[in-house]
């Protein structure tokens, strides 16, 4: 029988992250003038509020950015890693095939990988999807893949004395099992998506996107707030993606050990 | 029994004993075959790779050298292999091949290690900053798991924050850090470890908590205390989780040396060196700059790697 939530608990959990928002926005409107941070470097957040609506464009290139680019990336690359890392379980050899791989390829650093898929892809989504995908491959096939291999070996041989066959091991056994592992990957993909898909957009993009406005309103002096909005709304979108990532989490291993009271 | 024994080069089947011992032997197989085993699944997707590689070679060169508004002398009238041929051997190629970009590897390689602008010289700086943003990252990602782990409040106030300040846009962040720290290898420190800290605190404040509840008990019926369920229970169980963020987060010092590299003005690095080749159009230094940083990549991953294996066998010693 699953755990209702109660309400309260649950307005006393949100409390504390509130309590430090607060705090933070406070020392920060109020503290870092008198502190001697010039507004150049730093606008308050009112300041950063007030322009966030002044900006037409911001709309369509967090969008843009977002479901066009990093989306598709994201679940294209996790995908992709979760399949891999389930051949790999299920055959030696490509295991000790890729896994060496996985190395290698994950420590070329995207922003050398960026150049090299705008030259190739042209400087439109298809080639911030492409570096996306590279990027989140490799945390997605480490995490799952660890997760499939991570079964108890005595839960197997129950299984094998139940004469379960290799797919129902798979889906009863191995998958539930990988799954806390599976989310950590994809909690570490939500953000590499979204600093794949900005900072690939530095190196080439249709004058449109996050990461054009942000590289561009850098580049122009005494355009911080511009710069800081931008930066704001990229923040917002990767804490909305990661919520979501967290919930579908609880939905769906809510048996496992780090959820379960007594801890 | 006898015909599972191998006839030649072990001992005859005896008595039950040397059964045993013999199909141990057998069911173990020489030094040399194992790492065969290791080898050859590895050397086959290095040729899958490589063949995918020419092959990625010849297609963009291809598009490439047609779509110029200039194409070279005589371009139209030469047989699509002649095509091929000349889009794997120009000396201005979109993608260079493999043997372009490791003799160009090598003939930098050659250069003096001490000299100033080589490629050695990037290496071992930004080497330098990833391993010590990786130190800081390391320390500050695990002590915020601890700190986490001591207090479910600070938890729950500060987890949300550490996701957040990982969704901003690590460039974005470049220059107000360089006008508060000022130029050179400390911003791009802390660059480094800022970029480093996050799946390390993630996977450790997870590992720490992935206790069975059943081992807890048997602590507390030992009288255990505190401090030696953390450190013979807690800390021992979170090491594989532990470890997969520490990998990830050493790529991730090593993407945040680069790419700090890039906005910080610095002069030295592979960073830098990324920049000033695309700027310049030479894919084929271009190339030969990201098999460096991956060489730095691998040898720091596998320094981890030796590590996780040092103390993950040390644990298993102490439980058996």
């Amino acid at each position: 029988m699953s755990e209702r939530v109660n309400p309260l608990p649950l307005m006393l959990r949100a409390l504390p992250p509130v309590v430090v928002f607060v705090l933070i926005l406070l020392i920060w409107e109020f503290a870092i003038r008198p502190l001697g941070v010039p507004e150049y470097s730093l606008p308050t957040p009112s300041k950063i509020v007030q322009t966030i609506p002044t900006i037409g464009e911001l709309t369509h290139d967090a969008a843009y950015t977002a479901l066009q680019e990093a989306l598709p990336g994201f679940l294209l690359g996790s995908a992709l890693g979760f399949l891999f890392a389930i051949a790999a379980t299920f055959i030696r050899i490509v295991a000790k095939g890729i896994m060496p791989y996985a190395v290698v390829s994950n420590s070329i650093p995207i922003i050398a990988m960026a150049p090299v898929a705008i030259a190739v892809f042209g400087s439109d989504w298809q080639s911030k999807v492409a570096i996306v995908t590279v990027i989140t491959f490799f945390p997605m096939l480490v995490n799952a893949y660890r997760g499939l291999i991570s079964v108890d070996p005595l839960s197997l041989q129950l299984m094998r004395s139940y004469a379960a066959g290799g797919w129902t091991t798979f889906f009863k056994l191995r998958l539930p099992a990988s799954l806390p592992y599976v989310f950590n990957g994809l909690k570490i993909n939500t953000t590499l998506a979204m600093i794949g898909a900005i900072i690939g957009e530095y190196f080439g993009s249709p004058a449109y996107g996050l990461g054009f406005y942000i590289h561009y309103q850098g580049g122009e002096s005494g355009h911080t707030p511009e710069l800081w909005s931008a930066v704001t709304i990229a923040c917002a979108i990767g804490i909305t993606a990661y919520m979501v990532v967290v919930i579908l989490e609880r939905l769906l291993t809510f048996w496992h050990i780090s959820y379960r009271s007594g801890r | 029994m006898a015909e599972l024994a191998p006839s030649d080069g072990y001992p005859a089947a005896g008595s039950g004993d040397s059964v045993l011992a013999t199909l141990e032997q057998a069911a173990t197989p020489p030094l040399v075959r194992r790492w065969l085993d290791n080898l050859v699944p590895v050397l086959i997707v290095l040729v899958i790779l490589i063949a995918v590689w020419y092959a990625s070679s010849a297609y963009f060169n291809l598009q490439n050298l047609d779509s110029l508004v200039v194409p070279p002398p005589g371009w139209q009238k030469l047989s699509l292999l002649e095509k091929i041929h000349r889009s794997l051997t120009t000396d201005q190629p979109l993608v260079p091949t493999p043997n372009q970009t490791f003799s160009d590897f090598f003939n930098d390689l050659k250069q003096s290690p001490t000299a100033d602008g080589t490629l050695w010289s990037d290496i071992f700086w930004t080497g330098q900053v990833a391993v010590l943003g990786f130190l800081l990252g390391s320390v500050i990602g695990i002590a915020l798991a601890l700190l986490f782990l001591s207090s479910r409040i600070l938890a729950q106030a500060l987890m949300p924050y550490v996701v957040a300040s990982q969704t901003v846009p690590i460039i974005a962040l470049v220059p107000p850090l360089i006008v508060t720290i000022g130029l050179g290898i400390r911003s791009e420190i802390l660059v480094s470890a800022y970029l480093a800290f996050f799946s390390i605190t993630i996977s450790t404040y997870k590992g720490l908590q992935s206790v069975e509840p059943l081992a807890f008990d048997l602590m507390r019926s030992y009288a255990a205390s505190r401090r030696q369920i953390f450190t013979k229970l807690r800390l021992p169980a979170s090491l594989p989780f532990m470890f997969t963020g520490l990998k990830i987060g050493v790529t991730a010092s090593l993407i945040g040396a680069v790419v700090a590299e890039l906005s910080s003005g610095s002069s030295h690095g592979l960073g830098q060196r990324l920049v000033t080749t695309t700027t310049d159009g030479l894919y084929i230094p271009l190339w030969s700059t990201i098999v460096a940083t991956a060489c730095v990549g691998l040898i720091l991953y596998g320094a981890l790697v030796a590590l996780e294996k040092a103390l993950v066998r040390q644990r298993v010693e102490a439980t058996a």
